[in-house]
């Protein structure tokens, strides 16, 4: 059968993950401090055919078509939108919050629409907690873009620090794994870890009162679209071209 | 007769075998730094009369040694890698890397099986900070494996890799007097046979993707002219085949 058939489907098939990859990006267009991710390609291995006693040429390389090697997750910044709440926090510069998720593991999360538990504990949307506790007495919470939380007590005028929030940066953020939720899970290849106080070397400030956005962008995933959609017909038409081709060789013998 | 016969199946091979680089070029638009192969049919005269005599003029011996109509008809595919420059794609990822010379460049990449070659400049961090490709091997400097501890740094027009503004090392660009002469790995990888020399006129931009050097246009075209030869081979052998039918069946009818 001819390799032509192949090659061309691993064209196809190539470019469904990516359109899989764009329609996930662009679903979470709204989802808060949601990276997007670009699928990368490669070229699969080649049979080389070399013309024997030939010097003036280099034989022949016919390539096996093309294969997706990679969902590179790019964590640059998204825009950020002021909420005005006071819970919301928004992260200026590398880093990310750990929080306990509800089955005790630890996960990083840059969304940081946090909420109040029952037992008065900042918590993401999903349950993860901050582990930050905000004693019910206290009103006007505050953080500090060095990630000071103070309040002042219901009791009182002067204002007193409850906690301190703390991020967590990682050598190559890339090498995370998505857990879903927003969250992220450290794996041997996202590298050293290192934690620190907001607005330290390397680490950014916490922004009360904003959330940070999906850093999608619904022009460039439109291209990808029209790009996918264009690679995949032309890939198609390749088929049907080698089907044509294989209808007339066996068309040679006539029943 | 048969000659004919021959001759019209090997150019349904030939262009089969175009037709399968043409679905490789075409499965791979998608892919960044990805080269084109260019597929060359020869006729086996054509071929010897330079083996023997490079200026291509028909000599005595080029006839005594069988060059002439009757191996007309005998083919030889080979195929070129065209390394003209592909289009430029802006990403706004620090690890994304483009060189901008022309096509003549290439980034040295250290593989556990040796050196190789690279257009496709699609970076990651490795879990201990290395520059690495998507598959974990390191891209060389002149100082060899290029650390970099955060994927906050800047490479200049040259090639310099600066971090926090000092320059820590400079990305080898590789180019070859014979470009040709590499061959094509998979995974958008170039071997080479002999040493090449140090580019000293390769821009590297940052935030950028080289594309595929493809042309669909052009490869569409290429498609239909061969699917249009193969199928005039189809019917010539048709005929010779009739022919063949019609001088066994009936010049000598026996009644």
């Amino acid at each position: 059968m001819m390799r032509a058939l192949y090659t061309a489907a691993s064209g196809m098939m190539a470019q469904q993950i990516n359109i899989d990859n764009i329609s996930h990006n662009l679903s979470n267009v709204q989802s808060n401090a949601y990276k997007k991710s670009r699928t990368e390609f490669e070229d699969l291995m080649y049979a080389s055919m070399d013309a024997p006693g030939l010097q003036a040429d280099t034989g022949i390389q016919m390539g096996m078509g093309t294969r997706a090697v990679a969902s590179d997750r790019q964590f640059s910044s998204g825009s950020l939108k002021n909420t005005g709440n006071n819970f919301d926090l928004a992260i200026q510069g590398d880093g990310f919050f750990a929080v306990k998720t509800p089955d005790g593991k630890t996960a990083y999360t840059r969304d940081g629409s946090f909420k109040l538990d029952a037992k008065g504990t900042l918590c993401t949307t999903s349950g993860a907690s901050l582990g930050i506790k905000i004693p019910k007495d206290m009103m006007d919470i505050r953080v500090d873009p060095d990630g000071k939380v103070s309040g002042v007590p219901l009791t009182g005028t002067q204002r007193q620090t409850i906690d301190q929030i703390k991020l967590t940066r990682f050598l190559n953020p890339a090498g995370m794994k998505a857990l879903g939720q927003n969250l992220y899970a450290w794996t041997p290849n996202a590298g050293e870890k290192k934690e620190g106080i907001p607005q330290g070397p390397g680490f950014g400030a916490v922004t009360q009162g904003y959330l940070e956005q999906s850093n999608v962008n619904i022009v460039e995933e439109m291209i990808n679209i029209l790009q996918a959609q264009r690679s995949f017909e032309i890939n198609q038409k390749t088929v049907q071209v080698a089907d044509d081709m294989q209808k007339e060789a066996i068309q040679l013998k006539k029943a | 007769m048969l000659d004919g016969m021959k001759r019209a199946a090997q150019g349904m091979i030939s262009m089969s075998q175009k037709q399968d680089v043409i679905a490789s070029n075409l499965a791979n638009t998608g892919t960044a730094g990805f080269r084109k192969d260019m597929s060359k049919v020869t006729s086996f005269s054509d071929v010897l009369a330079v083996e023997m005599n490079p200026s291509g003029a028909v000599t005595p011996e080029f006839i005594q040694a069988g060059g002439d109509v009757s191996t007309e008809g005998m083919l030889f595919t080979s195929s070129v890698t065209s390394f003209a420059q592909g289009s430029m794609r802006q990403t706004s990822n620090n690890l994304d890397l483009a060189l901008n010379d022309d096509g003549k460049g290439l980034f040295t990449i250290q593989t556990p099986d040796g050196l190789r070659y690279t257009r496709s400049g699609n970076f990651k961090l490795s879990s201990d900070g290395h520059m690495v490709t998507n598959d974990g091997s390191y891209v060389m400097g002149h100082r060899g494996k290029i650390k970099l501890n955060s994927a906050d740094f800047e490479v200049s027009n040259a090639g310099e890799v600066k971090l926090d503004g000092k320059v820590v090392d400079k990305l080898m660009i590789t180019t070859f007097d014979d470009p040709s002469k590499l061959k094509k790995l998979g995974s958008s990888y170039f071997v080479a046979s002999s040493m090449g020399k140090v580019s000293k006129d390769a821009q590297v931009m940052q935030g950028f993707l080289e594309m595929s050097n493809v042309n669909p246009i052009k490869e569409m075209v290429d498609m239909i002219t061969v699917m249009r030869a193969y199928e005039a081979n189809q019917k010539v052998l048709q005929t010779e085949d009739q022919m063949l039918g019609r001088a066994t069946n009936e010049v000598g009818r026996l009644r």
